[in-house]
């Protein structure tokens, strides 16, 4: 053993080799609270990696701050060790982390480590191939419009604010009111699609019990075969916070270059632009709006710009962004939630009134919206869902007078009746996605006014047993439309066939 | 605004440079008041480093660090710093953690290694 180990020594002594060379070099003049300022190295890029010499090891930092006569960089590394007069030595690499299919079922670092303690990601780090952070996003010419769906198995969403593949759309809500349940549930429904997606959770200055929970619940559904955790907790430094969204963007276009399709939710965004702040005010950047650095817009639109759905010439990958911001007592025109909102596709409200109603998911229809979505909508959702939106504003204009119901006339009535109905149905717990054929079947039951005779108490039952119903009874109908994705006139007799007989069952 | 040290530098040479020698001792008193006054005492070693980096570059010199693990006979200091011109700033240092081998840094911005420290730290990178 020792002496295999002492001739592999010599083998790589033997194969040494250093030429002379001039190298560029700096010293720390300044170091503190996760950043340093560095005078020398006046070539450095913006965003280079550099490396800082201190007595514990070498430290990375990445250049920030270009100024006429030092450097302002940020500390990826323990910051306490780095000292006035360190040596810092630029790399020439702008910042990348090494991508791979490795990473797939395991939690990462933004730097690309391993923090889910199953070991090293890869064989030989040396191997793996590197993908940068900052990347510019795909021209006009390589991209194509969105016309494929993804479900997120939410039946008020996949109805009525129905996102594409390579689209952009915003979670946004106040405090718990069910954003990260949302982005579960879509990467639980995955299991579900045929063309399954591999799905990035970046969690960005999130409690490290919450990521720890959001992994089990994934692992324990057998979501974490195709899902990737990107981790900067909030006891992470600001510097990692700053990288996780940029890192989980890296790590999807790796898939996308391929042509897979990914999704990668940014939970949140809202902490990312805190981390940003706090770094710019500490390079000493001029503080603007609510002390956000001046480029707090283009930080984001960069990042959301990389979201995209690539024509079949440059691989027919998509990348899908669902963007998390949380609101402060639903103050959606703050400045972050305004820039986001203006960056992206649409957006999915949530409000705390309607979670505390006990609505659930607390969409609010009305403030929801996808811009590009309904282009890729499924065609036996769009069938079923068309009337939904304009069922439910009828409703929510005659909601007030509910409590006047007896006074109504009678089409005012049963407008309410079918809002309340509807309402009910598109109640929906966290983790219980379902496949889109079931939410055709559900959607088109209700919107069929088959359920309207079913007390509102029993309408959660009556879903369930008509789903199980169906399943054994007549499962071709979920297959067919699964496979064609769109309910034709056969498919819809059989249907129409099995809730009759079901309701006949259900209400004896 | 705080003044920086190359802007102390930069008055303080100008200063001189339109006065008499008779004036000179005069004009150094008044500078020190001024960063006195400016509570900027502190930076006295920073302000003279860059009095010092400024005139060296004002004639095309460099400031040349020449490090080596161990002292060295008059005779072979004297002929590395006949690589460089008579305007460059030549600097000796001994550094026994080098272990061997020399390393040249000009201007602080770069640098020629060729010590066994860095040659170890490499091969077991």
């Amino acid at each position: 053993m020792q002496y295999d180990l002492v001739e592999k020594l010599k083998k790589e002594i033997a194969g040494f080799r250093d030429e002379p060379s001039l190298e560029a070099v700096g010293t720390v003049v300044e170091a503190g609270d996760g950043i340093t300022k560095i005078s020398g190295l006046s070539k450095a890029q913006s965003q280079e990696l550099l490396v800082v010499e201190t007595p514990d090891g070498d430290i990375f930092a990445v250049a920030f701050n270009l100024e006429e006569h030092f450097i302002g960089a940020v500390l990826l590394g323990e910051p306490t060790a780095v000292r006035v007069g360190a040596k810092v030595r630029g790399t020439g690499a702008i910042l990348s982390i090494p991508v791979g299919k490795e990473m797939i079922g395991r939690a990462v670092s933004p730097l690309g480590v391993a923090v889910d303690g199953k070991g090293a990601l890869f064989k030989d780090i040396d191997d793996a191939e590197t993908a940068p952070l900052e990347r510019k996003a795909p021209s006009v010419v390589a991209r194509e419009s969105v016309n494929v769906p993804l479900h997120t198995g939410i039946k008020a969403i996949d109805a009525m604010i129905p996102i594409g593949r390579g689209q952009r759309e915003l979670i946004i809500g106040d405090r718990q009111t069910g954003k990260t349940a949302i982005a579960i549930d879509t990467i639980l429904n995955q299991k579900n699609e045929s063309n399954r997606p591999i799905c990035i959770y970046v969690a960005i200055g999130q409690k490290s019990a919450k990521i720890a929970r959001i992994i089990r619940v994934l692992e324990e559904a057998d979501a974490l075969k195709y899902t990737i955790v990107v981790s900067a907790p909030a006891s992470a430094p600001a510097a990692l916070q700053y990288l996780a969204p940029f890192a989980g963007c890296a790590i999807g276009e790796y898939f996308m270059d391929q042509g897979k399709d990914v999704l990668v939710v940014y939970d949140d965004l809202s902490k990312h632009a805190d981390a940003y702040r706090e770094l710019s005010l500490l390079l000493r950047r001029p503080p603007g709006r609510e002390a956000y650095p001046g480029d707090i817009f283009f930080l984001h639109s960069r990042l959301l710009e990389r979201a995209a759905r690539l024509s079949r010439e440059f691989g027919g990958g998509s990348l899908t962004a669902l963007p998390i911001i949380e609101t402060k007592l639903g103050d959606i025109s703050a400045y972050v939630p305004t820039n986001v909102i203006s960056i992206t596709d649409g957006q999915i409200y949530l409000e705390s009134d309607l979670f505390t109603k006990g609505l659930r998911p607390a969409v609010n229809v009305g403030l929801s919206v996808s811009r590009v979505g309904s282009a890729a909508q499924t065609k036996a959702i769009k069938k079923v869902a068309g009337r939904l939106r304009l069922e439910l504003a009828q409703f929510r204009e005659l909601e007030a007078f509910v409590q006047f119901a007896s006074d109504l006339d009678d089409a005012t009535k049963a407008k309410i009746h079918r809002g309340q109905i509807l309402t009910e149905v598109l109640k929906q717990s966290d983790l219980q996605p379902l496949a889109f054929e079931r939410e055709a079947v559900i959607l088109f039951a209700a919107l069929g006014g088959y359920v309207d005779e079913i007390p509102r108490p029993r309408i959660k039952e009556f879903e369930a047993g008509l789903l199980q119903y169906i399943e054994s009874m007549q499962g071709d109908i979920f297959t067919k439309i699964a496979s064609t994705r769109m309910i034709d006139d056969e498919t819809e007799a059989a249907l129409v066939g099995a809730i009759k007989s079901f309701i006949e069952v259900f209400t004896k | 605004m705080k003044y920086t040290p190359r802007i102390y530098a930069k008055a303080l040479i100008e200063s001189l440079a339109g006065a008499s020698a008779a004036a000179h001792e005069g004009i150094i008193k008044r500078f020190f008041a001024a960063v006195r006054r400016r509570g900027d005492v502190r930076r006295v070693p920073e302000i003279i480093e860059a009095v010092r980096e400024t005139l060296r570059r004002r004639v095309g010199g460099r400031l040349v660090e020449i490090a080596f693990a161990r002292r060295h006979k008059k005779s072979i200091l004297d002929s590395f710093r006949t690589l460089f011109t008579k305007h460059d700033e030549v600097v000796f240092r001994t550094e026994p953690e080098l272990a061997a081998g020399v390393r040249i840094t000009i201007d602080g911005e770069r640098e020629f290694d060729q010590t066994a420290a860095r040659r170890i730290k490499k091969l077991f990178r």
